[in-house]
């Protein structure tokens, strides 16, 4: 079985649109997401990267918020 | 802080998500009469201020609490609000909520709504950020979500104030009050559902009176995400960076430098006066050499801590400073910090207690806890006097060029320290529970200069009313030890020599000596222990500057300085001296406001005392080795 895809995934490019479809594990990460008002089905909008491979940046409607690779890898999601 | 007034206290306590718009919601409902910033001085740390005049009497006062995503805490910031709101020391009942959402983030911060709709805090849901909705045509319908929230929901616009009055009214009508229950967590599928609510509430709040409701939104979105295109971009994001920063840095002295002339000038000016209608007495003395001598050293670089929290206002309001942690966390990951150390390190290079509070922020323990470690390692304003008159001594009659590159070489090397120190924490502190970045970048907005100019000035302000009585008491002290037992002498030198000051100067000179100081420049490291600035102060008062023949105080004590000689008859102050003296105030803990603080922020001595030694004894250490290597290959 391969793994579900996440926001780490390297075919995400800038500008590329996925939709969450689960969280990987029940965390701390997750209960963050959630009240960052991400769910499951939630669309967003890879919008890069900051500089040193930094933390991820994404927009959902009208939020932008800046993940780092942990919290990032917390969101399973497919491309639309 | 005196809120202990009333026989009963009640207040009001606003509430909301980081970047809401709360504060400038505070500042507005209190005018003039809030009383404490985030500040030190009490066991938790939220602003308490009575409702301004304009607004009419009240028997409650507002509490500004910091800002929250949620009621079940991840950062010590968070705790704060939940016992402001559960176990107020200083209120005794929190007779409502005022829940600040912005307009443009709506689905998101209902959910905020919901869960203190559960608590069942009286409550009343402000919206925020209507100027911007309003250009962009959006319309919100208030009594759908009246309906929906079971609670008076108003509109509040920063820029020009509008609905402050409709608010406090429905403060006023906080009354009676039903039990309130402790937040309950939400499971995984409740967290879901509430999401999925919230979104439907605010779509249809949205939809209902405006067409294309999400495209105008988008558009308010738009210049942010271009922006960000630019700011956030590998590469042109940190030149960004690099060229804000600076410019940050130099306005602290190219902004500064008038005013500090203006301050420096009319306290040289009130000394000249004061000497000529005080007849020459003891008091005179007392009155010209200890205490406006040491007021003037230390009120002169307020301009600086001014313009340093101003710069810091400014980008925060703005956005940016959300960017520059963004922008920042990789770096700071590998010296265990986090992007969110980034403000809190920023602002200490104003000041280190109100940075250490900022570290509040972070929700991790360790980074939390490295942060405030080399926090005190920043070059804060204290130190800058020092530094000034330090570099005035070795450049002065070159360049302008060569103290400034000098001053940044200061500032650079404090964060090389400061990055060593926590790289070397790091590798030693075992790391306990995951660290969150997580940040949520706000829409790029105008910076509402009013709000800013205020707090900048109560942060500044709080600052001279805490350091203000240590400069007073040691400036007593060490007029009175510098003057006493034998103040009848004519001779300066012999009298102070003499003094109590003088003693206890060359009891502890075998220790300032290989640092290559004298014991005058001792008594002067002592007396920075009560605060860095100090030091100028007491340099000044123990090389006897007379300002009766002195115009200028400073070029005085440069030439003190220049002309001070050790008992073998070589000069006290040498390249290698100076040199050492900043080294060692670079890395020297010598702030018992830091250590104060930092004992009450991470509730642990051991943490403050350990600092407190490592600090002072390598600053000790390197400096002995710089000053003696140097000498040794032939630089004095």
């Amino acid at each position: 079985m391969t793994k579900p895809m996440t926001l780490l995934d390297k075919s995400l490019k800038r500008g590329s649109l996925v939709r969450i479809t689960n969280f990987a594990e029940d965390n701390l990460f997750r209960e963050r997401l959630h009240e960052m008002g991400l769910r499951v089905g939630t669309q967003l909008t890879v919008l890069g990267r900051a500089p040193f491979r930094g933390p991820i940046l994404v927009k959902f409607k009208t939020s932008f918020l800046a993940l780092r690779q942990e919290e990032a890898a917390c969101a399973q999601v497919s491309p639309l | 802080m005196r809120a202990g007034e009333s026989s009963l206290n009640q207040a009001v306590a606003l509430v909301g998500a980081p970047n809401a718009g709360k504060t400038t919601l505070y500042n507005w409902l209190t005018g003039s009469r809030f009383k404490t910033v985030n500040y030190p001085g009490a066991t938790v740390e939220f602003s308490l201020g009575s409702l301004a005049g304009y607004l009419g009497e009240a028997d409650f006062k507002i509490m500004d609490t910091p800002g929250t995503y949620s009621l079940h805490p991840k950062s010590a910031d968070e705790w704060v609000t939940l016992r402001a709101l559960y176990e107020n020391p200083k209120v005794d009942r929190v007779q409502g909520v005022v829940l600040v959402v912005d307009g443009t983030q709506l689905a998101r911060h209902l959910l905020l709504a919901m869960q203190l709709q559960e608590t069942g805090f009286p409550m009343v849901v402000v919206v925020t950020m209507a100027d911007l909705l309003r250009k962009e045509g959006v319309h919100l319908n208030f009594e759908f979500l009246q309906q929906k929230l079971k609670c008076p929901v108003l509109a509040f616009d920063g820029l020009l104030a509008g609905g402050l009055k409709e608010i406090t009214a429905e403060m006023r009508n906080f009354k009676t009050q039903n039990e309130v229950k402790r937040p309950q967590s939400w499971s995984f599928d409740q967290q879901e559902e509430k999401i999925k609510l919230a979104e439907k509430w605010a779509e249809e709040a949205l939809a209902s009176q405006t067409d294309h409701a999400q495209e105008r939104l988008n558009r308010i979105v738009a210049r942010t995400e271009s922006l960000d295109k630019v700011l956030l971009h590998p590469f042109w994001g940190l030149i960004f960076f690099l060229v804000i920063m600076t410019a940050l840095f130099s306005s602290v002295y190219w902004v500064a430098a008038p005013f500090m002339d203006f301050i420096e000038g009319s306290f040289t000016s009130l000394n000249e006066w004061l000497s000529t209608v005080m007849a020459s007495s003891l008091f005179a003395s007392f009155v010209t050499d200890g205490v406006v001598t040491s007021f003037a050293a230390f009120l002169v670089f307020v301009p600086q801590i001014f313009i340093l929290f101003l710069g810091i206002g400014l980008l925060e309001s703005t956005g940016y400073l959300a960017r520059a942690a963004t922008l920042i966390d990789r770096p700071f990951a590998a010296l265990g910090m986090s992007g969110r150390s980034f403000v809190p390190i920023l602002s200490g290079f104003a000041c280190a207690v109100p940075a250490i509070i900022a570290t509040r922020n972070i929700p991790s323990k360790k980074d939390r806890l490295i942060t405030s470690f080399v926090i005190p390692l920043m070059s804060c304003s204290a130190r800058l006097p020092v530094y000034a008159l330090c570099l005035t001594f070795l450049f002065k009659d070159e360049a302008a060029w060569k103290a400034g590159v000098s001053l940044a070489a200061l500032y650079i090397g404090s964060m090389v320290v400061g990055a060593l120190a926590a790289g070397v924490v790091n590798r030693f502190l075992p790391r306990t529970e995951a660290s969150i970045f997580m940040m949520e970048l706000p829409i790029y907005r105008q910076p509402k200069l009013r709000v800013i100019l205020r707090q900048s000035w109560t942060r500044t302000f709080s600052y001279i009313k805490r350091a203000g009585p240590i400069i007073f008491t040691f400036a007593v002290l060490i007029w009175v030890g510098s003057t006493f037992p034998h103040y009848e002498m004519e001779n300066a030198r012999e009298k102070l020599e003499s003094s109590y000051v003088g003693q206890l100067g060359q009891m502890i000179e075998p220790v300032v000596e290989p640092m290559g100081l004298d014991w005058r420049a001792g008594i002067g490291l002592i007396s920075a222990f009560a605060a860095r600035e100090v030091f100028v102060s007491s340099m000044a008062v123990t090389y006897n500057i007379t300002t009766e023949d002195e115009a200028e105080q400073e070029q005085g004590l440069i030439e003190q300085m220049n002309q001070a000689k050790h008992a073998d008859g070589t000069p006290v102050f040498t390249v290698s001296s100076v040199l050492g003296l900043m080294v060692f105030f670079l890395i020297a803990l010598q702030c018992m406001s830091t250590v104060a603080v930092q004992v009450r922020e991470m509730g642990s001595w051991t943490f403050a005392i350990t600092q407190l030694v490592a600090f002072n004894v390598i600053a000790y250490v390197l400096v002995v080795l710089l000053v003696q290597g140097l000498r040794f290959i032939g630089i004095s």
